[in-house]
């Protein structure tokens, strides 16, 4: 399991280089001279040239690119291209409402996804399989922030049980803050869980038929064991690879929904950095969300070998 | 308890009603320049009117029919996620065969570097590419393009691995056809079901991250109507109109659920091992 | 420890197991068609046939292990004992696993891959014995013993990963033994073995039937396994029962045109007469199970007119005891 572990590690890092890289020159081809918006509209030359040396963007690409990567290692993100703030100050706030909201959509997607893909591949082609699959449909189809404004309608407009819009910290209060999260957690389940339903379903259906399903119920075990410790126990490990896709879906979706929903995360804030051609935070934002995209693909890795005993127990035999 | 042939039956009806349903909102798409309404007339006289006989999804907040609107919105949705589509199947195929027929060092050059594309959340990379490139219909279709090479690439790749097993692509190694040669004339065919199936899935893909480029601006830009930048609009009528937001939503949802259906059909058809 | 000795006392723990009027159909096609026979206690009935002559079908609808959705099992009865397995108030639970146990072809896959040997080997036991965890571990030690696994104790915590093909078989055998059943189905529990493993786990099940007396269906295509490892003989064809006899007297001398044909493809192999070995020509038919004559006329190559209707399955005019559904040994005909 070590072993496994450390190779993870190792292969994650040219992917972040990579990535950083990719990132990097993505933005240096941008339209638009940072130097010359900062300065003014109607700065001289000699202005935004003066500016231009200050943000180090007369040097060449390359020392460019390695002075910036040197930064990121000691949590230097630059400073905002139009406030002028640092941006690991501005990023810092918007980490937490996002992680709060991610988190919210993975564990109500898994949870959701879960049992119901469960309950529809124990049963297939049963009314509630059907059910379950026609609104999974559905699910998957509709755009994630048409979902959340119908929600608002209905649930913050028509009927005022819920915060239409906006976060409450959970430090004004527990009950305050997970009704102004209940909507937009929603909106990621209803998009999300679907997929961990349909993988999780399919996994079921197949794993029904394998031979050690068979060999248990010619144990004479109850169903009840044989669908538990058999059936989706097996299926789970596979399941496990389908939270990697989720995991992309909802970084993303993310910073849709905390546009309908006024939510101050990372995804507002790059919405916004785009509208001012913010370089530097969009670049820092792209860049967390990629980090914290491989970092969770790691960890759904690594989840996958502690389920899989093959790779758990590798060292011995 | 169904049987098969019942089971296969549903599946088989579900697939034409997709089809057909396809066809009608393409059609209509295609019609909308020449529906009564054009999109950009604005009849002051009559903002945020519920739905009507004479606008059936209402009007919208500068009294433009939201209906007729929605249709030039689906066009535009149309062209550019199938233009994302095209896109990425002549960029992630050849790379994909090239991948799976050369092997070894460039395999693992190509395949790594769409690893890294594959990295990013594919919404945050069309958010990146299209802040590169700049908002616009152009630029969405690149953005779009690009996010679905990694997943074509793979999709080739793999199923002409498969296919390279076979003993007809050493025949024709033997009697002396190059790389592009077999390539073109034995792999491509071979590999067009699986590559079809992924083509019509992104298709939907394409369409519901426009959509979400569009909202938050990154689209085709106004007064050029989408169906995106119409849903963003309508969130400041929540409370005075609420329908506004019906017409666009629904048509996404269900070219999407059309498009998944048929993806789903088609694999069922072409591929029936999978 | 009472169910240990009530193992060891026992001195035919066999039951009698019949089977009438067997029927399965997978989707509307037939694929066993009217099958019957009976288990003495205590006796090893060996199944004969070629892939998809619906041996390994017959067993499991019998015992109910096909999956209902695909597969529509009929049935007079199915009894072991007194008990019926089938029909209504048939019950369900306590029989399967506890007073039958199966072992499968590939044990590579019998074993659920995430679940502890020890887990396995258990939780059935405990389910039906209702022993707790300790009791029921120091019967799994016992019985890893039995089969012939060293270091049980600690091979316990491991996972079928760790174990080669023909350890994975034992511990089966160990699984399907672990509530002391009275019968013993093995669905060509070697086939997927290597050859130098095959017999190991053939004196192992046979070694065990011998001290505890079971009743046993062994299901080959192996013909010349039933030698050793059966009493009787069942040959299966298309789907039918074509002829059933002692072991010894159908081997000898088979009625049946299709056992006669196998036993002596079989024969020119051992033999190795010449170049020329024997077969019988063409294949079975596909919807044999269907076919309202005989489903080997085709291929008989003593073939006459009552062929195109059914021969029923009659005792031969020398054995009572011997079985064939052929018209050959209808008494007009031999008359």
């Amino acid at each position: 399991m070590l072993g496994f572990v450390l190779k993870r590690l190792l292969q994650a890092i040219p992917v972040l280089l990579i990535t950083s890289l990719l990132i990097f020159v993505g933005m240096r081809l941008s339209p638009g001279d940072p130097a010359a918006m900062l300065a003014g509209n109607d700065a001289s030359a000699e202005t935004i040239a003066a500016v231009r040396s200050r943000l180090g963007l007369d040097q060449s690409y390359a020392t460019q690119y390695l002075k910036w990567l040197g930064a990121l290692l000691t949590g230097d993100l630059g400073r905002s291209m139009v406030s002028g703030l640092p941006v690991s100050r501005i990023v810092g706030e918007r980490i937490a409402p996002t992680l709060e909201l991610a988190t919210g959509g993975l564990v109500a997607s898994l949870l959701l996804g879960g049992v119901l893909g469960t309950l529809a591949g124990l049963q297939p082609n049963s009314l509630l399989d059907r059910m379950v699959s026609a609104v999974a449909a559905l699910g998957l189809a509709a755009p994630m922030f048409w979902t959340g404004m119908l929600l608002v309608a209905v649930f913050g407009v028509a009927l005022k049980w819920l915060p239409p819009a906006g976060r409450v910290p959970f430090s004004q209060g527990l009950g305050a803050a997970l009704a102004s999260l209940a909507m937009p957690v929603a909106t990621l389940a209803i998009a999300n869980a679907p997929v961990i339903m349909r993988f999780l379903r399919d996994s079921i259906q197949e794993t029904r038929r394998a031979d050690y399903v068979r060999a248990a119920h010619a144990k004479g075990l109850s169903k009840t064991v044989v669908a538990r410790d058999y059936i989706v126990r097996n299926s789970l490990i596979p399941t496990v690879t389908a939270a990697g896709i989720l995991l992309g879906n909802l970084i993303g979706g993310a910073a849709l929904v905390e546009i309908v929903f006024s939510w101050p995360g990372m995804g507002s804030l790059l919405v916004s950095a785009m509208g001012n051609r913010d370089y530097s935070v969009i670049q820092a934002v792209l860049l967390i969300a990629v980090f914290g995209f491989v970092f969770a693909n790691l960890i759904v890795d690594l989840l996958y070998g502690l389920l899989n005993p093959r790779i758990r127990h590798a060292d011995q035999h | 308890m169904p049987t098969s042939t019942e089971r296969t039956s549903r599946g088989r009806r579900g697939f034409v009603i997709a089809v057909v349903f396809l066809l009608i909102a393409c059609g209509l798409a295609l019609l909308a320049p020449v529906l009564p309404f054009a999109p950009y007339t604005k009849m002051t006289t009559a903002r945020l009117m519920p739905p009507s006989f004479n606008a059936w999804f209402g009007t919208d907040q500068f009294g433009r029919d939201i209906f007729v609107r929605t249709l030039w919105g689906l066009q535009v949705s149309l062209v550019i996620a199938g233009a994302a589509v095209l896109t990425s199947l002549a960029i992630g195929v050849p790379l994909g065969l090239v991948a799976a027929y050369f092997g070894r060092w460039s395999d693992s050059l190509i395949m790594r570097g769409l690893d890294a594309l594959l990295a990013f959340p594919s919404l945050l990379l069309a958010i990146g590419v299209a802040a590169i490139i700049g908002p616009g219909a152009v630029s969405a279709t690149i953005a779009l393009g690009i996010v679905g090479v990694p997943q074509m690439a793979r999709i080739a790749r793999g199923a002409a691995l498969a296919e390279q097993q076979g003993l007809y692509v050493d025949a024709a190694r033997v009697v002396g056809v190059g790389p592009l040669g077999i390539m073109a004339s034995h792999l491509m065919p071979n590999i067009l079901a699986p590559v079809v199936v992924q083509a019509t899935l992104y298709f939907a893909i394409a369409i519901l991250t426009e959509a979400g480029l569009s909202f938050i601006g990154l689209g085709v830009q106004v007064p050029r109507p989408s169906l995106g930048a119409m849903l963003s609009d309508s969130r400041a009528y929540t409370v005075s109109a609420p329908w506004y937001a019906l017409a666009p939503g629904l048509t996404i949802t269900a070219v999407v659920l059309a498009l998944n259906s048929a993806a789903d059909g088609l694999r069922a058809r072409l591929d029936p091992q999978r | 420890m009472t169910t240990m000795i009530a193992a060891e006392t026992r001195a035919t723990a066999g039951a009698s197991f019949e089977v009438d009027g067997l029927t399965v159909r997978f989707s509307g096609k037939t694929a066993v068609d009217n099958v019957s026979f009976r288990v003495a206690p205590g006796e090893a009935l060996g199944i004969v046939g070629e892939s998809g002559s619906g041996k390994s079908t017959t067993a499991m609808g019998a015992v109910g292990l096909l999956d209902p959705e695909i597969a529509a099992v009929e049935a007079r009865h199915v009894r072991l004992d007194m008990t019926d397995l089938r029909g209504p108030g048939a019950p369900r639970a306590g029989i399967l696993g506890r007073r039958i146990g199966v072992v499968f072809q590939n044990p590579m896959v019998a074993l659920n891959p995430v679940l502890t040997i020890e887990r396995q080997l258990t939780d059935h036991m405990r389910q039906h014995l209702h022993l707790d965890a300790r009791a029921a571990r120091a019967r799994a030690i016992r019985l890893l013993g039995e089969v012939g696994i060293t270091d049980a104790a600690r091979r316990l915590s491991f996972y079928p990963f760790q174990f080669s093909g023909g350890m994975l078989q034992r511990i089966t055998i160990a699984m399907a033994l672990a509530c002391d059943p009275e019968l013993l189905i093995a669905d060509e529990p070697t086939t997927a073995l290597d050859a130098t493993v095959q017999a190991e786990v053939v004196d192992l099940i046979l070694s065990i039937r011998r001290s505890r007396g079971l009743s046993l269906i062994w299901i080959t295509h192996d013909l010349a396994l039933l030698n050793r490892v059966a009493d009787r003989v069942a040959v299966m064809y298309a789907g039918r029962l074509v002829e059933i006899g002692p072991a010894d007297v159908l081997l000898d001398h088979p009625a049946h045109p299709y056992a006669a044909g196998l036993l002596a493809s079989v024969q020119s192999l051992w033999t190795g007469e010449g170049a020329e070995f024997l077969t019988i020509e063409g294949a079975p038919p596909p919807n044999g199970p269907e076919m309202p004559g005989c489903a080997f006329a085709p291929r008989c190559p003593r073939v006459f007119d009552r062929c195109a209707t059914r021969p029923p399955m009659a005792s031969t005019p020398a054995d009572a005891a011997h079985g064939v559904a052929c018209w050959l040994f209808d008494p007009k005909v031999q008359a």
